[in-house]
């Protein structure tokens, strides 16, 4: 597109819009291929190639479109390809199979059978809409994901984009957060606190400039809704930032990514580049009278910079470590002046808001939570991806219903949710409602979304030294609780888990953690005895036989692991002893084969590869 | 704190039981000085702002029926109501958590001992670690260095269990004057400083120390007395002659 001119005004705005949308289309055909981080990652970039290269060979080039696109979500049947108007969603696709797709979806307008979700043995959907795994789902959020190509400007216009901001232009910043008030929406970050509530404070906190920030420097495991919104839809993230710096009475904007994001950085500031192009940033933007800057800062790999006052303290260029908030940042924050920071995912939020109304928004959800939420479904599940439901979805319905259950029929075990300060949750709580109120009473949290679903063969004190370790080595170090006690409580868990433990050790690690949470100075440490608590709490047994029984259940912990082999049932097969990597397992042909503990490092190969199960781990 | 407290009205805060007036801002720490009630602190210092990294001034903050766990180096008393409990069992627990964990880093060092008797902890449940360390992270070295001196020739190297306190790259810091003040400061003396024949020896450089020409005593590092010199713009002999000769000849 040809350098754009400054918009002005909303009419003119509106203008560009009416223009735009009665364009017509470039070509009959529209091939819609997801080009994000896990598309790229499952080989999306060399269909694109080849397609392009195809279509030329064949002179098909300008009779076709290809848009490429954001993340859609479904990251297990990636990469994915949709073609318009043929209407059919094909997926696993690889570059081979980009011929075919041409000539007979393309040229001849039939279907690849081979190509189509199988939603049993007998069945294949055709389209996104027959999958289960968008079945549940209310995508507003991330309706633009996957649909349209995050870097064109044109497409974000096409879908509205910009008329929440030329229609909050024109009110009251105070009537702008009334409307979010009334809409409840609240910080999809961690905290899950009031938006509008942080809004006001901030506007009426003394001292200027004031900030508003994008925190995208999501670091928690298995979490990236975050990266996917703004790879996919960058310019949303960014029209909901200028309206709340509006609503806030904030000049300079900052956007904190973190560092193993590119991607997401790359779209961006791609988006901020056009969006100053149009006018949607600098002075007077669309007219108004409001100047609006923002600043990209990269983070450098701290999981703890996530935390406000520590991304605020690296804004500035100090050391990433948080301070204690008992003056908020909304007052104190950047250089001391006033400064909001909000999640990526809380900002998406906000056009939407404008444009459908606060009613529209606050119908979704439950009594304390509105709208949707995205979670990142993750682990030991049979569609991993990112879901965007309701608040007030049962657990159940994410894991089973949109999740489609448990891989190899195993049974559920638990679901971690909140990220490594979260909680884990057993089969008992799966019909709990999802929101910020029933996950925080049940001793989890909702985090940013992260779900980590486990299956029977996990071990909870495993997880919780899992999550304790990480959080040990992401623990800034500033204050004693986190830095030591984090520490200690994961020699304890070591020692548990190699069957170390003693009568005791779950009552001392009881009383670490309430001593952690009241003393640590900032959230990450405040909940980092989560995981501990909550596996306790619920999988207390599972502790009992590590250290009563020296007994790991799940049979992870190695040093309370043995493998042998029932010789009634070993055919003598030789495939244990093929795969054993240390050469443990000893046996002539045909006959009863052993294993030598002393070789055995209980890697578990002979047991996972035994078509007789006569590989016992006990 | 660069923040003015818009009000000179006092507030009225009831620690331990007993009623303080105070200005707006004023710290937990502070008020409690006014009533005479000490609260145990490792990392805070009136010359540097408070840091709240230790963590053993924790006491109990009750507002009506809300009670949580704040810092009394650094809490700003803002409003009317509130009831703070410097020695709560909650505060305790709160505070023996954390001299234990200490002490258990620390185990040679005295002042941890004391001060985990007066809360009635003998000793550490934890592993020990390494006798020599001494070293508690309090940071008041490098807050010291920063805020007083102005030096930055100190900083946080690496970070949770792996940090420690150090030069730049743990490199001959060319920003240090050798003034000391870092190992003054120091709640545990773990910070090296010796002075032998007129060279004072820390952070592993050497500092070459004036010598009074009235006396003939080492008096301070060259470095020292040329850094002040310059920052307050003083003639160059100002210097010259030792603090004590100087005092002794006005």
């Amino acid at each position: 597109m040809n350098k754009a001119k400054a918009l002005k005004s909303a009419e003119e705005l509106k203008a560009l819009f009416q223009s735009l949308s009665s364009e017509k289309p470039v070509g009959k055909i529209r091939v819609t291929i997801p080009n994000a981080t896990c598309s790229i990652a499952r080989g999306s970039a060399g269909i694109i190639r080849r397609l392009e290269e195809v279509l030329k060979q064949k002179k098909l080039s300008s009779q076709v479109e290809i848009k490429v696109t954001g993340c859609r979500g479904f990251c297990q049947i990636e990469p994915v390809v949709v073609i318009e108007p043929l209407n059919v969603l094909y997926q696993r696709v690889s570059a081979d199979d980009v011929p075919e797709i041409v000539e007979t979806s393309l040229v001849q307008g039939q279907v690849v059978e081979r190509l189509l979700y199988p939603v049993s043995k007998e069945k294949r959907a055709r389209t996104e809409a027959e999958l289960p795994f968008y079945s549940l789902q209310k995508r507003f959020v991330t309706e633009n994901c996957g649909v349209i190509d995050p870097t064109s400007m044109k497409d974000y216009l096409l879908t509205g984009g910009y008329q929440a901001l030329a229609r909050a232009l024109k009110m009251k910043p105070e009537e702008i957060i009334n409307e979010v008030e009334k809409a409840g929406l609240r910080g999809r970050g961690g905290g899950g606190f009031n938006t509008a509530l942080k809004w006001r404070t901030c506007r009426t906190a003394p001292g200027e400039p004031k900030y508003a920030i994008i925190n995208a420097d999501e670091g928690d495991p298995g979490a990236y809704m975050d990266r996917s919104l703004l790879e996919g839809d960058p310019h949303r993230v960014l029209e909901g930032l200028i309206i709340g710096a509006y609503a806030i009475g904030s000049s300079q904007g900052f956007i904190y990514v973190r560092h193993e994001y590119p991607l997401a950085l790359r779209n961006f500031r791609t988006a901020l580049n056009q969006a100053r192009e149009y006018g949607f940033l600098g002075k007077n933007i669309l007219g108004s009278g409001f100047d609006f800057e923002v600043q990209v800062n990269q983070g450098g790999g701290a999981f703890v910079c996530g935390e406000s006052s520590a991304l605020m303290a690296s804004i500035e260029g100090k050391l990433g470590e948080p301070r204690a908030k008992y003056v908020h940042t909304v007052e104190r924050g950047i250089w001391d002046k006033p400064s909001n920071l909000n999640n990526v995912e809380t900002w998406a939020n906000v056009p939407l808001i404008i444009n459908k109304g606060a009613d529209w928004f606050a119908k979704i959800g439950t009594q304390g939570s509105k709208g949707t939420k995205i979670f990142s479904v993750v682990g030991k599940i049979n569609n991993t991806g990112l879901v965007e439901v309701p608040m007030g979805v049962t657990l159940k319905q994410i894991v089973f219903d949109i999740g489609g259950g448990i891989p190899q029929k195993k049974k559920f075990k638990a679901v971690q949710t909140g990220g490594p300060s979260g909680g884990c949750l057993p089969e008992s709580l799966l019909s709990l409602p999802v929101d910020f109120d029933r996950l925080t009473e049940v001793g989890s949290m909702m985090g940013s979304g992260g779900m980590i679903v486990m299956d029977e063969d996990t071990c909870m004190v495993d997880v919780a030294r899992y999550f304790l370790n990480f959080l040990k080595d992401e623990s800034c170090g500033k204050c004693t609780p986190c830095r030591e006690g984090i520490k200690q409580m994961l020699a304890i868990l070591n020692r548990i888990t190699e069957g170390k433990g003693q009568e005791g050790d779950v009552e001392q690690l009881e009383e670490m953690s309430g001593g952690i949470i009241d003393a640590a100075l900032c959230a990450l440490g405040g909940t980092s005895p989560n995981p501990v608590m909550s596996t306790i709490k619920y999988f207390r047994n599972e502790y009992d036989a590590h250290i009563r029984d020296h007994k790991c259940p799940a049979g992870v912990c190695k040093a309370l692991v043995t493998y042998s082999i029932d010789p009634q049932k070993c055919t003598g097969c030789g495939l244990c002893l093929r795969n054993c990597s240390t050469g443990a397992i000893k046996g002539a042909k045909k006959k009863p084969h052993r294993i030598n503990p002393k070789k055995c490092i209980k890697c578990g190969i002979c047991y996972e590869v035994c078509k007789f199960a006569a590989v016992k781990r006990s | 704190m660069s923040h003015q407290a818009t009000t000179a009205s006092e507030i009225k805060v009831l620690i331990d039981g007993q009623e303080a007036r105070v200005k707006p801002e004023t710290t937990i720490f502070q008020a409690a000085k006014t009533l005479g009630i000490s609260i145990p602190t490792l990392c805070s210092h009136p010359a540097v702002e408070p840091y709240g990294a230790c963590r053993v001034c924790t006491v109990e903050l009750k507002r009506g029926k809300r009670s949580r766990m704040v810092t009394a180096c650094n809490y700003p008393i803002r409003e009317e109501g509130l009831e703070i409990q410097t020695r709560s069992e909650r505060a305790l627990r709160a505070r023996r958590l954390v001299l234990e964990l200490l002490m258990a880093r620390c185990p040679e060092v005295k002042i941890l001992r004391d001060m985990a008797q007066e809360v009635g902890l003998e000793k550490s449940r934890y592993p020990k670690g390494d006798d020599k360390e001494r070293c508690i992270l309090c940071g008041l070295c490098v807050n010291i260095c920063n805020q007083v001196v102005g030096a930055n020739a100190i900083g946080f190297v690496s970070r949770g269990v792996d940090r420690k306190i150090g030069t730049p790259f743990l490199e001959n810091s060319m920003d240090c004057i050798g003034c000391g003040a870092c190992a003054f400061a120091c709640p545990t003396q773990c910070i090296s400083m010796t002075e032998k024949d007129g060279v004072r020896k820390i952070w592993d450089r050497e500092f070459k120390l004036a010598v009074c020409p009235v006396c003939g005593n080492y008096y301070a590092p060259i470095d020292q007395l040329e850094t002040i010199r310059k920052q307050v713009n003083l003639p160059p002999d100002h210097f010259k002659v030792c603090f004590t000769c100087r005092g002794l000849k006005l």
